[in-house]
């Protein structure tokens, strides 16, 4: 089986995985979205920024990874918003890639929290709750 | 006085509402295939508006505060919302937009936070 056609199939397999699961496939792949800057932030933190410096660290292991995932992210998102409503995907997806990222700032990179950040998961949250919660198709 | 870097980030709410509707007007339907992606012309040039945008953060972000620049560009929502309607006859209930919101307000937050 040829490279083209095993990537084919295995889009085709995430398709059928989406199908009927739009808003979980979203939730999920936002939240895997957001932990790519937290990745990158990681990577570039400290270091003297410089064009060759910078294909380095998104060279390295983890900035594959961080690469692979903010893709595989964007492409979900692709799949879910063929068949459900993008007026509410769109908002869930770009808070929750925000939320995580600054919670895994907060947690990973040991940023600070503030009860502003604090407040917006939670209201984060409370949103996401109340779309999945009474949604129709 | 209005800075007038305040237009990128406006531009910008306009560029990223527009292209979410042509992404998905360019592969909405029921079954999704990525080779129907990969031919969509809508698809790509939605992609490519994007470009600009990257261009006009990184304006924005240095003549304007994050304060400002965060919420005006959470224009984007509302604007989707409504251009989802006209170009696509999209409708959100009661439930939904109470969601939308809360998020809106929640992106806010941890934008200036």
């Amino acid at each position: 089986m040829s490279f083209k056609q095993k990537v084919l199939n295995s889009y085709n397999w995430l398709v059928d995985k989406v199908k009927g699961k739009e808003l979980k496939t979203v939730i999920a792949g936002s939240a895997i979205g957001g932990l790519a800057p937290v990745i990158a932030s990681y990577l570039l933190r400290g270091i003297n920024l410089t064009f060759e410096s910078y294909f380095r660290a998104l060279l390295s292991p983890l900035g594959i990874i961080a690469v692979s995932i903010g893709a595989l992210s964007y492409m979900l998102f692709q799949v879910a918003i063929s068949t459900e409503k993008i007026s509410l995907l769109s908002p869930m997806a770009s808070t929750i890639t925000t939320a995580v990222t600054v919670m895994g700032g907060v947690l990973i990179l040991s940023e600070s929290l503030n009860l502003l950040k604090l407040a917006g998961v939670i209201l984060c949250i409370i949103g996401i709750w109340a779309i999945s919660k009474n949604h129709k198709k | 006085m209005l800075n007038p870097y305040i237009i990128y980030p406006i531009i910008s709410a306009f560029l990223t509402a527009i292209i979410g509707i042509l992404q998905k007007k360019g592969i909405q339907g029921e079954k999704f295939s990525l080779r129907r992606l990969l031919k969509s012309k809508r698809w790509w040039f939605g992609y490519f508006l994007g470009l600009p945008i990257a261009y006009f953060s990184a304006l924005a972000l240095n003549n304007l505060d994050v304060s400002i620049i965060v919420p005006v560009s959470n224009l984007s929502i509302p604007l989707l919302i409504i251009f989802s309607n006209i170009s696509l006859g999209e409708k959100i209930n009661k439930h939904e937009a109470i969601g939308i919101i809360l998020l809106i307000i929640s992106t806010i937050m941890l934008g200036v936070a």
